[in-house]
């Protein structure tokens, strides 16, 4: 027996976002009764989807009155940050430290040479370099480093080095599904899927582990592997999502590798940095989407052998598919995947994070 | 590394020793104790190399110092309460910004609540007039419980503080006979159909849009620029008007005080402006910012009439 979904889906952050509340609270949405429950639970579902857009207006690069283009514009000056667009770049720098630069959010002007400069909602061309601010010094801003990059954590204020533009990719959309995961906290059952980026809590409609399938990278409609987790964030990074429009290179995707922009002898104007080829597809489960999100792209471009050993130092699993299709995984993957885990947190305010393993109970594939 | 490299030197040259002394027919009785001895060296050796390499292999993956979260433990590390803590940062500053627009919200419910009830007990079995501004009515949220519609494709507003169109243009659009499915059309919007938009007051559909039917008063508006404020519970929205003519050219939204950015409900303006009501559509995932705004906008035209 099948207990009620509650579902919505938006368009935000270039995919599209679907939240699902399963139990009788769901129920009371569609049915005649309990006004108030049902109030509570659109109102919640609304107060999750706004964080899509607030977080989106805030980090994208896309948007040249976004706070993060705006703060490019400023090079060498301590700018006061809002809350979210501080929080996303201390955590994308932080896991950049810990990646040895593997993961780093500076790579936004690099991204725009290669054509990812396409708003998804109107189609048009992004040019996100301000006029006469150095910008066209290709050179010196693909130099640019996540080291270039400083934090006063008392002022909160963020100040560029150098002049570059931040890509917040892989951090924004998982904090965007972390913040949605706040908001339903009171709701014992849901799921948020943001383009395959997902975060599950409880159960699915048949009272099992949520069951996330992980797309086969070169088989297009076929899936890989499923997992069947609860109370986590599944996320994963491929070499399949997003081409790159610019030939430069064969097999040009949109997860770059900064680190050959700093190697010698590989940082030229024409092609200062090079999508990742060490994995097709990267997938990671943690405590909360935005560390799942970041690890994914980190462990991706670092390639299996670094990148499990990446994931299994900092406690999370992973499933990383070579470009050979070969299956490397954390030790705590297993192919029924039995996991669990928690975080710390302050209280029971943030987003729950117990991940457990589950049975082969039927569930949903995303 | 030099230091693997001299390891591997030491057992290629200790393990040739022997040979070497055979062939050269030492006079002393070498090879009697060169032979355990080189042996003895070679183990040692090896032992240092495995060493030297496992080592090395250490320091070049970083392998974890056996943190790997057991059942029932808890993960500690940098990332997982950074990462933590900043969706509780994010939070609490939103929180903070809107909870005194929250708060106002709720007393101005009750309030009104207080009124209707003191009314109706005054009027006996007459409903109590409405509060003013007129709340629009608000299309059932459980309508849209089955949105999986893909994004639009409509082309943003290059403004979000508000939008002006030709008089003539929204002259036109009110004396379209159908007024909001009309207009609707026009701005690549599609109403309750396919779309993550749904018309927010589907009694008024095809029907009379004109401000006198859903801005609250009666007769012709004034000329000049008028303000109004919505409230939601993550803040206000104070939406603004200017009519010329008896008619709305202009419709905007003059301050976003919402926890929440107003650039998700930023078509909505263009829909007063051209359909001439406070008849907009409900955009999916900011409802409550809908309403308010509506609000606003109705208390704009209110004032309008005054």
């Amino acid at each position: 027996m099948s207990e009620t979904v509650y579902r919505r889906t938006i368009p935000a952050m270039g995919t599209l976002v679907t939240i699902d509340v399963v139990g009788d609270v769901a129920g009371d949405v569609a049915g005649p009764g309990a006004p108030q429950a049902s109030a509570q639970l659109a109102a919640a579902v609304e107060r999750a989807f706004a964080w899509f857009y607030q977080i989106e207006q805030c980090c994208t690069r896309f948007d040249p009155q976004s706070e993060l283009v705006r703060l490019s514009a400023h090079v060498g000056v301590a700018v006061p940050a809002s809350a979210i667009l501080y929080e996303a770049v201390q955590f994308a720098l932080a896991v950049a430290e810990e990646s040895g630069g593997a993961f780093d959010p500076t790579v936004g002007a690099a991204m725009e040479m290669r054509g990812f400069n396409r708003e998804y909602r109107s189609g048009g061309i992004v040019r996100s370099a301000p006029e006469g601010s150095g910008w066209a010094t290709h050179r010196a801003t693909h130099r640019a480093t996540y080291r270039d990059v400083r934090l006063d954590p008392d002022r909160k204020t963020i100040t560029l080095l150098r002049p570059l533009l931040l890509d917040l990719g892989a951090v924004a959309k998982g904090l965007a599904i972390d913040m949605a995961a706040h908001e339903l906290r009171p709701f014992a059952h849901f799921a948020i899927n943001a383009g395959g980026d997902l975060y599950v809590r409880g159960h699915n409609a048949q009272g099992g582990p949520w069951s996330v399938g992980i797309r086969h990278p070169r088989v297009p409609g076929a899936l890989f592997d499923t997992l069947r987790v609860s109370d986590c964030a599944v996320c994963t990074s491929g070499d399949y999502e997003r081409r790159c429009p610019v030939e430069t290179e064969a097999g040009g995707h949109h997860i770059l590798d900064p680190r050959a922009a700093t190697s010698e002898g590989t940082d030229s104007p024409e092609s200062p940095v090079s999508s990742a080829h060490a994995a097709a597809s990267a997938t990671v489960v943690a405590p909360t989407a935005m560390l799942a999100d970041a690890l994914a792209t980190a462990a991706f471009v670092l390639g299996p052998d670094d990148g499990i050993a990446l994931l299994e130092r900092f406690g999370v699993d992973g499933l990383i598919i070579s470009p050979a299709l070969e299956r490397h995984t954390t030790r705590g993957m297993h192919s029924d995947y039995e996991f669990s885990g928690s975080t710390i947190l302050p209280d029971a305010e943030g987003p729950s994070s117990d991940c457990s393993g589950g049975s082969d109970r039927p569930g949903r594939a995303n | 590394m030099k230091l693997a490299q001299t390891a591997k030197a030491c057992v290629l040259s200790l393990a040739i020793m022997p040979l070497a002394g055979t062939s050269f027919g030492l006079d002393f009785d070498f090879s009697r104790w060169i032979v355990p001895a080189s042996a003895a060296a070679m183990l040692l050796a090896i032992a240092i190399l495995v060493g030297v390499q496992t080592a090395h292999s250490r320091r070049e993956y970083r392998l974890p110092p056996a943190t790997r979260a057991e059942a029932g433990d808890r993960v500690s590390n940098r990332l997982v309460v950074l990462s933590s803590a900043a969706v509780l940062a994010v939070y609490s500053a939103g929180y903070f910004r809107t909870r005194t627009a929250a708060d106002q919200l709720a007393a101005r419910a009750t309030k009104q609540l207080a009124a209707r009830a003191a009314a109706a007990n005054a009027a006996g079995s007459l409903p109590a007039p409405p509060p003013v501004p007129v709340a629009p009515p608000v299309a059932s949220r459980a309508s849209q419980s089955s949105e999986t519609s893909p994004p639009s494709r409509k082309k943003p507003s290059t403004s979000t503080a508000g939008t002006r169109v030709p008089t003539t243009h929204s002259t036109s659009a009110a004396s379209n006979a159908s007024g909001a499915s009309g207009a609707s059309g026009a701005l690549g919007t599609s109403g309750t159909s396919g779309d993550s938009t749904a018309n927010n007051d589907p009694g008024t559909q095809g029907q009379d849009n004109s401000p006198a039917t859903r801005g609250g008063g009666t007769g012709r508006m004034r000329d000049g620029r008028y303000q109004g404020r919505g409230s939601s519970p993550h803040g206000d929205i104070v939406a603004e008007v200017v009519i010329q003519r008896g008619q709305i050219v202009y419709a905007g939204i003059a301050e976003c005080l919402t926890r929440y950015s107003c650039s998700v409900i930023k078509e909505l303006p263009m829909q007063v402006v051209v359909r001439q009501s406070t008849n907009v559509d409900v955009v999916s995932g900011a409802t409550e910012s809908t309403d308010a705004f509506q609000d606003g906008i109705a208390e704009a035209l209110l004032r309008a009439h005054e």
